[in-house]
């Protein structure tokens, strides 16, 4: 027997899969079971087939490496699944839904009247200067009065196994093929597993994406086209994944152009063809040379004004990234009150906003602490992990914090919850969080579970597959199949 | 969900995939070819080895100074340097390279087997190989090659990608066919004794596998006029020069904007369909084969001309 859970320990943190008696968790006993029955060879195996299914399947992600340039890694798996109780699924994904509903209301405000900062609600100088507000979008009304739609909210849990978000990403999140491959590889590599649960499917999300899509222009049947900024782009396979399971056409911004019409075209060999609708996955300030960065070599020139014309949906919308800012997010719980007359299903982690003052205060007076965020980064770059840092870093940040106030929140040093992870021939807790994926259009659908990203190095609570993290196969489980284990 | 034409980009990777797929197996099929080749002539002579490079259009860049081993240095040139971007691993890295920037509209399995052919011979076709080392990886990547084939031809839906996958490869196999014919007749020039002439035009079907097909069109014997003639003009034989140019003329007419395309592939066909008799002479062989390449090249640029480049896009758009 390669595991025993016996000897399975997870450091003062919430444990997914197995309670600090060394017992599974509700709905983990066959899965535990499983996996303590696996002898030393047979694990190796499995994690082999694993390996062996990501190799042949071509499932990459690309890093930059200083040596060899843009290089293709094989993606970083784990074969013990993370199981979520379908009955508290169920109030998460209501909680997204609320949260993202807020999210578009508070978009299609900034753009329009102002009213959140007429009342008060939220401080006017958190969008003047914001890095990711747009004037450019002021007055515009994409279908539905939505602008993000496509979000991806990561979740972690607490030492008490509270479920908070940690932030939106509502420019272009990624990690949603991997998801689906993950499922993919899961059902090659422990099928036997998949008899024994009944496990919410995720493959129906290209179908979603396809519809919501779909859903932003009054065309019957919409050309669509996947925008990418091409090969060498960390998530290019999710790009091409998306576009074929979508039939959709996948684009770089040089396939593109815009007529004197104002309208989008593809060029073909048949000559040009129209466009309704673009699912960008390039960022705001790339897509168009004739308004944002000029030096761009990724986007479409005209893009923007064939938007504004109505004439091409964006999705996300541009501007939409305004409200991705993590002083923003400080703002959420809010919003959901002040739009939508609800309190917040699902709660945000405590912040500190480095822009008042005595919250500022007692951010410097405790970075040993916290963890610092700059406000419109993302991919866990420029972070302060304040316990874990040197004093002399920690000194530097607070001068940065100085400087611009403006650009950092604070919050306090989350013990994110563990699950097992197979490293050698034993289980061992490594920290993950969860970014489930959700789409809005005409309609909102939420996927099942989501990205579990996971930090491999041990101890470390950084998940981005940039800095060495992995991930895991997501279940929500529950209903018939599976009996009682707690 | 909805089919838009196909993009230009896409149409240039798939046409290059095709090619470079083409290529890979052509060259794999030359090596273990020429290996047997060499077993059945006298060891001085010849210039065997070196012949593989000139067929290969690769003379420029291989060092022929510096091979004390023809065989090995001959091998490594065409099948794992990295430098040469007519080598193996080159090719297979190029069909990698396109494929993995057209996935979303290949069957899922061709980037897969791609990706494992590539790994294969990343990791099998370096360092000092025994001939039969060798010889046994490059049957796995011919049988590769062929999965492939065998993929697209029943997976792939009959479409703007499989009119461009036919038009690269069989532009491909034409060009390979005439150069091999080229070089090694050549060779055969040099040759004094009959039999090992046999053996080069033998060999010139092998390289194409054409050898079984051969038999059972024009019987045993093998002579110059009778491969020529099979090699160039047999219809039914999918790598012979006019059953190539039927096939890329058969895929232009699926394809939007093919007027001029056409008419230059019927004029290549009168071209083609010289008599044997009047090629008996090697120099007029040898003009008639260069002139072949050239009009293989020039229906590739008209075919680059008006569907991937985008020069060709600005002037249609100029025509509406």
């Amino acid at each position: 027997m390669a595991i025993d859970w016996k000897d399975y320990k997870s450091p003062d943190c919430y444990d997914e899969l197995i309670l600090p008696s060394g017992r599974a968790r509700a709905g983990a006993g066959t899965l535990c079971r499983t996996f303590a029955g696996m002898n030393r060879d047979e694990l190796k195996e499995r994690k082999a087939a694993a390996e062996l299914a990501i190799r042949t399947m071509g499932i990459t992600f690309t890093v930059y490496n200083d040596v060899e340039g843009s290089i293709d890694r094989e993606w970083p798996f784990d074969i013990i699944p993370r199981i979520i109780q379908a009955s508290e699924w169920d109030e998460i994904e209501a909680g997204l839904k609320q949260r993202v509903k807020a999210l578009n209301q508070f978009i299609d405000d900034v753009y329009h009247d102002q009213q959140i900062m007429n009342d008060g609600v939220v401080d006017p100088a958190v969008i003047a200067n914001s890095k990711d507000y747009r004037p450019e979008c002021r007055g515009i009304s994409p279908p539905h009065g939505v602008w993000s739609h496509v979000c991806g909210s990561d979740l972690v849990r607490d030492e008490n196994g509270d479920v908070y978000v940690l932030e939106d990403n509502l420019r272009v999140p990624s990690g949603v093929a991997y998801m689906l491959e993950n499922r993919h590889v899961m059902k090659r590599v422990l099928p036997e597993l998949f008899a024994e649960y009944l496990i919410r499917p995720v493959d129906d999300y290209p179908t979603q994406l396809y519809e919501t899509l779909c859903s932003l222009t009054p065309e019957a049947q919409p050309n669509i086209a996947v925008l990418t900024p091409g090969i060498y782009n960390s998530a290019y396979f999710e790009h091409a994944y998306l576009a074929q399971e979508m039939g959709a056409l996948l684009v770089e911004g040089s396939d593109l152009t815009v007529g004197r019409d104002r309208k989008v075209y593809a060029r073909t060999i048949s000559g040009l063809t129209r466009i309704h609708a673009i699912y960008r996955r390039i960022d705001d300030l790339f897509i168009d040379p004739k308004v944002f960065r000029a030096d761009s070599m990724l986007g479409v020139p005209g893009l923007m004004s064939a938007w504004q014309a109505g004439n091409v949906a964006l999705a996300n919308a541009p501007g939409c990234g305004v409200a991705d800012d993590k002083l923003v997010y400080t703002y959420v719980p809010d919003m959901i009150r002040y739009y939508l007359n609800e309190e917040p299903i699902l709660a945000n982690v405590p912040s500190y906003r480095c822009n008042i003052k005595e919250e500022r205060d007692y951010v410097l007076g405790n970075l040993d602490k916290l963890v610092v965020k700059p406000v419109s980064e993302s991919g866990g770059y420029g972070m302060l992990i304040g316990p874990k840092a040197k004093a002399r870093e920690r000194q530097e940040f607070a001068e940065k914090i100085r400087r611009n106030p403006r650009n950092f929140i604070a919050q306090p040093m989350l013990s994110l919850s563990t699950a097992p992870a197979v490293i050698g021939a034993r289980a061992e807790p490594r920290h993950l969080d969860l970014r489930p994926f959700i789409l809005s259009g005409a309609d909102t659908a939420v996927t099942a579970g989501g990205l579990t990203r996971v930090a491999m190095v041990k101890g470390s609570i950084v998940v981005n597959s940039s800095q060495g993290g992995g991930s895991k196969d997501t279940w929500i489980v529950g209903g018939t199949t599976e009996g009682d284990e707690a | 969900m909805s089919l838009s034409p196909m993009l230009s980009r896409v149409a240039d990777r798939v046409y290059w995939l095709a090619r470079y797929l083409e290529r890979v197996e052509n060259t794999a099929r030359l090596i273990n070819v020429t290996t047997d080749l060499m077993l059945d002539l006298p060891t001085t002579g010849h210039d065997g080895w070196s012949t593989l490079v000139d067929i290969t259009g690769s003379s420029a860049q291989f060092d022929r100074a510096d091979a004390p081993n023809q065989e090995q240095a001959v091998c490594r040139f065409l099948l794992s340097d990295r430098d040469n971007p007519g080598s193996l691993i080159s090719s297979l890295s190029g069909a990698r390279e396109n494929a993995r920037t057209i996935r979303e509209i290949m069957p899922s399995e061709t980037w897969e087997l791609i990706n494992a052919a590539h790994l294969y011979a990343r990791d099998n076709l370096s360092g000092q190989l025994s001939r039969s080392a060798r010889a046994d990886h490059l049957r796995r990547l011919i049988g590769f090659g062929q999965q492939l084939s065998g993929l697209l031809e029943n997976s792939l839906s009959r479409g703007d990608a499989y009119e461009f996958r036919r038009l690269g490869s069989n532009l491909e196999r034409a060009d390979m066919t005439t150069r091999i014919i080229d070089v090694r007749a050549a060779s055969e020039v040099q040759t004094d004794s009959p039999a090992s002439r046999q053996g080069y035009w033998r060999s010139i079907l092998r390289s194409l596998s054409a050898d079984s097909a051969y038999r059972r069109q024009m019987q045993a014997t093998i002579s110059r006029d009778s491969v020529l003639d099979f090699l160039l003009h047999d219809a039914s034989y999918p790598r012979s020069l006019e059953y190539c140019v039927g096939q890329i003329g058969l895929a232009l007419k699926q394809l939007p904007r093919n007027r001029r395309a056409l008419a230059y592939c019927r004029e290549l066909s009168k071209h083609f369909s010289r008599d044997v008799e009047r090629l008996a002479r090697d120099s007029a062989l040898s003009q008639y084969l260069d002139r072949c390449q050239v009009y293989l090249g020039q229906l590739h640029e008209l075919i680059a001309l008006t569907y991937f480049s985008l020069d060709g896009h600005r002037r249609s758009r100029q025509q509406q």
